[in-house]
C-alpha cells in the first residue's frame, strides 16, 4: 500500500475550512480475465510474475477540496469514476496512489438499503442498518419511532422486507441514513427512486442539512436537481477531472 | 464545522483511517456485532418449520449411528463405559468446528452488498459467524447434560474448567474464520479445501477414540505432531474433567492454547492487511 493514505485529519492539517481533501489521488482496478488458481498462482508469485491482469485506472491524478458546508455534485457519464470517488471519501474504496483526508463523520448512502436482508423485517432491519452505520443499541431506541415516523411505513414495519416494494425499500433506507446524523453526507443516485412526494421530502431533508452547515456530496444524473441543491459541480470523464466549477457553468458545459 | 475537538475525533471511528486503531472499532461496533448474530440465527430458522430442533437432531442422529456400529463391531474394548457421554464431548467440539468453518470463510462473499457499500470494521464479519454457532452448541451441551444425569454424573468443582476450554476453542474458530474468509475472497476454492478438510479431520481428532491410544500408537514426536490439532487438547481435556473429574493436561492444552493464540493474531494481521481490498475483489 506504498504511497496511499487514508486518514482521519484535523482542521490544521485540512487547511483552511477544508472538510474533505484529495492530493494526487488514482484508483487501479485490476481486470482478471483469467481465473486465479491456488497453485498456480503461488506459483507465478514465486516467479515475480504475479499481478498480471488488465489496469483499468477508474481515477487518476485527482485533487479536491471541499469545504465545511459545501453541496457538491459530482456528474459525468457512465465509468467516469463518480461512484469511485464517492467509495474513496466514504472509505469503502482504497486509494491506489494518493491521499484522501476527511475531517468529520460520514454518512453514506453508496446503496440504499445494502445492509438490509429480505427476510428480516422492517424493524429489525433498521436496527441492523443503523448499527452497521455506527449507533449504539441506545442511539438506535431512541431514534427508532422517528424513523419510521419519516419511513411513513408504520403498518409494514413487522413485515419481512421482501414483501416491501423497491420504492418502499428506499424510503426506509433513506429514513436511517439521514438519522444518524453525519456531518458528511454522501448520495450515490438514492433520489431516482421513490415517488414525488418523498422525493419532495428527501429534499427537504438535504436542504435542512445545507441550512445547518453540513457537507453534502452526491452523484446525479438529474441536471434539474444538480442547479436545485449544488453551487459547485465537479465534472469527471474517464477517471480525470474535466472541469470544477460553478452549478451554472459547469452544467452548461456539461449539457452541450 | 463545529465540534473539531479531540473527543470527537475518537468517537468518529466510522471515520475512512486506515491508520486506526482496529480493537477500538472493534469495540464500538459491538452493537453491530450483536446484530450480525441475530441475524444470522433468524434467517437460518425463519425459512425451517423443525427450525432449532436440527441441531438437537443433527448431533442425535449422529450419535445414534455410532453407538448402533460400535454396539456390533467391537475392535477392542470400549475406551469409555460410558460411551455415549464420551463420543458427545468429542463431538461438540468437532460440531462446534465443522458448523463454524465453512459459513466463516465464505462470510465476506455472502456480506458482498455490505461490504462494498457499507463503511464498518469489516472483522465483526467473521467474528459474527462464530458467535451465532454458540447457541448450537449450547444446545447440543444440553443433550451432553441430559445424558450426565441420566449416567448420575454430577458437576463438581473442576468443571470450571470447561468453559475455558470452549474459550481456547472460541479462539482457534475466531483466527481460523479470519484467515479462511481473507483467502476465500482471493481464492474461492478455499470453500472446497475447507470442506475436504474436516473430513479429514475428523480422523485425525480423538473423537470415536481417546487421546491415549494415539500416545501408545505413535512415536513421541509424531504425537507432539498430532497435539497441534488444538482439538485434541480440547477433546482430551473436557474427558479428563467430566469422565476423570482430573483437571486438563497441562502440556495438551497449554498447546491447544497456544495454537488458538497464534492463529488469533495470525488471523487478525491477514485480515487486517486485506481487508482495505476486499470491495475491490467480490
Amino acid at each position: 500500500m506504498t504511497g496511499s493514505d487514508v486518514s482521519v485529519a484535523n482542521n490544521e492539517e485540512l487547511g483552511d475550512k477544508a472538510i474533505i481533501r484529495l492530493d494526487g489521488v488514482a484508483k487501479m482496478y485490476r481486470l482478471n480475465r483469467r481465473r486465479q488458481f491456488l497453485i498456480h498462482d503461488a506459483f507465478r508469485r514465486l516467479l515475480g510474475r504475479a499481478g498480471a491482469g488488465e489496469e483499468f485506472w477508474a481515477l487518476r491524478d485527482l485533487n479536491l477540496t471541499i469545504r465545511a458546508g459545501e453541496s457538491l455534485a459530482i456528474v459525468g457519464g457512465n465509468g467516469a469514476g463518480k461512484s469511485t470517488l464517492l467509495g474513496l471519501v466514504a472509505g469503502t474504496v482504497a486509494p491506489t496512489h494518493g491521499k484522501v483526508r476527511v475531517g468529520g463523520r460520514v454518512g453514506a448512502l453508496l446503496e440504499l438499503g445494502a445492509g438490509f436482508h429480505p427476510d428480516l423485517t422492517g424493524e429489525e432491519n433498521i436496527f441492523l442498518n443503523a448499527s452497521l452505520l455506527g449507533l449504539q443499541r441506545k442511539e438506535v431506541e431512541e431514534k427508532f419511532v422517528k424513523i419510521v415516523e419519516y419511513s411513513e411505513l408504520k403498518d409494514f414495519i413487522q413485515v419481512p422486507l421482501r414483501n416491501y416494494s423497491s420504492g418502499m425499500q428506499v424510503r426506509l433506507g433513506f429514513a436511517v441514513a439521514i438519522h444518524i446524523d453525519p456531518e458528511i453526507l454522501i448520495m450515490d443516485e438514492v433520489m431516482a427512486v421513490g415517488d414525488q412526494s418523498f422525493q419532495a421530502k428527501c429534499t427537504k431533508s438535504i436542504r435542512k442539512f445545507q441550512e445547518e452547515g453540513k457537507t453534502i456530496l452526491f452523484v446525479s444524473h438529474s441536471p434539474g436537481l444538480v442547479s436545485m441543491l449544488c453551487q459547485r459541480v465537479v465534472w469527471l470523464e474517464h477517471g480525470r477531472l474535466k472541469m470544477d466549477g460553478s452549478a451554472k457553468d459547469v452544467l452548461a458545459a456539461y449539457q452541450q | 464545522m463545529t465540534g473539531m475537538n479531540g473527543s470527537e475525533m475518537s468517537f468518529r471511528v466510522d471515520l475512512s483511517s486506515r491508520s486506526r486503531n482496529l480493537f477500538h472499532e472493534v469495540w464500538v461496533y459491538r452493537f453491530a456485532l450483536w446484530n450480525l448474530v441475530l441475524k444470522d440465527f433468524k434467517i437460518r430458522y425463519r425459512n425451517m418449520s423443525l427450525g432449532v430442533a436440527w441441531s438437537v437432531l443433527n448431533p442425535l442422529v449422529m450419535l445414534g449411528v455410532l453407538i448402533l456400529v460400535f454396539s456390533y463391531i467391537r475392535l477392542t474394548s470400549r475406551p469409555h463405559e460410558n460411551f455415549a457421554v464420551f463420543l458427545l464431548l468429542g463431538m461438540i467440539p468437532l460440531n462446534f468446528l465443522s458448523m463454524t468453518l465453512p459459513p466463516a470463510t465464505n462470510c465476506i462473499i455472502d456480506n458482498a452488498a455490505l461490504v462494498k457499500k457499507v463503511i464498518f470494521p469489516r472483522h465483526i464479519l467473521p467474528i459474527s459467524v462464530v458467535l451465532a454457532q454458540i447457541v448450537h452448541v449450547l444446545i447440543q451441551v444440553g443433550i451432553l447434560l441430559i445424558f450426565l444425569l441420566f449416567s448420575r454424573i454430577a458437576p463438581t468443582a473442576t468443571w470450571i474448567w470447561v468453559p475455558l476450554i470452549f474459550l481456547v476453542e472460541l479462539g482457534v474458530l475466531i483466527g481460523c474464520g479470519m484467515i479462511l474468509s481473507a483467502a476465500n475472497v482471493y481464492y474461492r476454492d478455499t470453500l472446497y479445501v475447507v470442506q475436504s478438510g474436516l473430513t479429514v479431520l475428523f480422523w485425525f481428532t480423538p473423537v470415536i477414540y481417546p487421546l491415549s491410544i494415539v500416545k501408545l500408537s505413535v512415536e513421541p514426536w509424531l504425537f507432539n505432531v498430532y497435539l497441534l490439532n488444538p482439538l485434541a487438547g480440547i477433546i482430551d481435556s473436557l474427558r479428563r474433567v467430566i469422565l476423570y473429574d482430573q483437571p486438563p493436561e497441562v502440556l495438551t492444552l497449554g498447546l491447544s492454547t497456544v495454537v488458538a493464540v497464534l492463529l488469533l493474531g495470525v488471523g487478525w494481521l491477514v485480515f487486517s492487511k486485506k481487508e482495505p481490498y476486499f470491495a475491490d475483489k467480490i
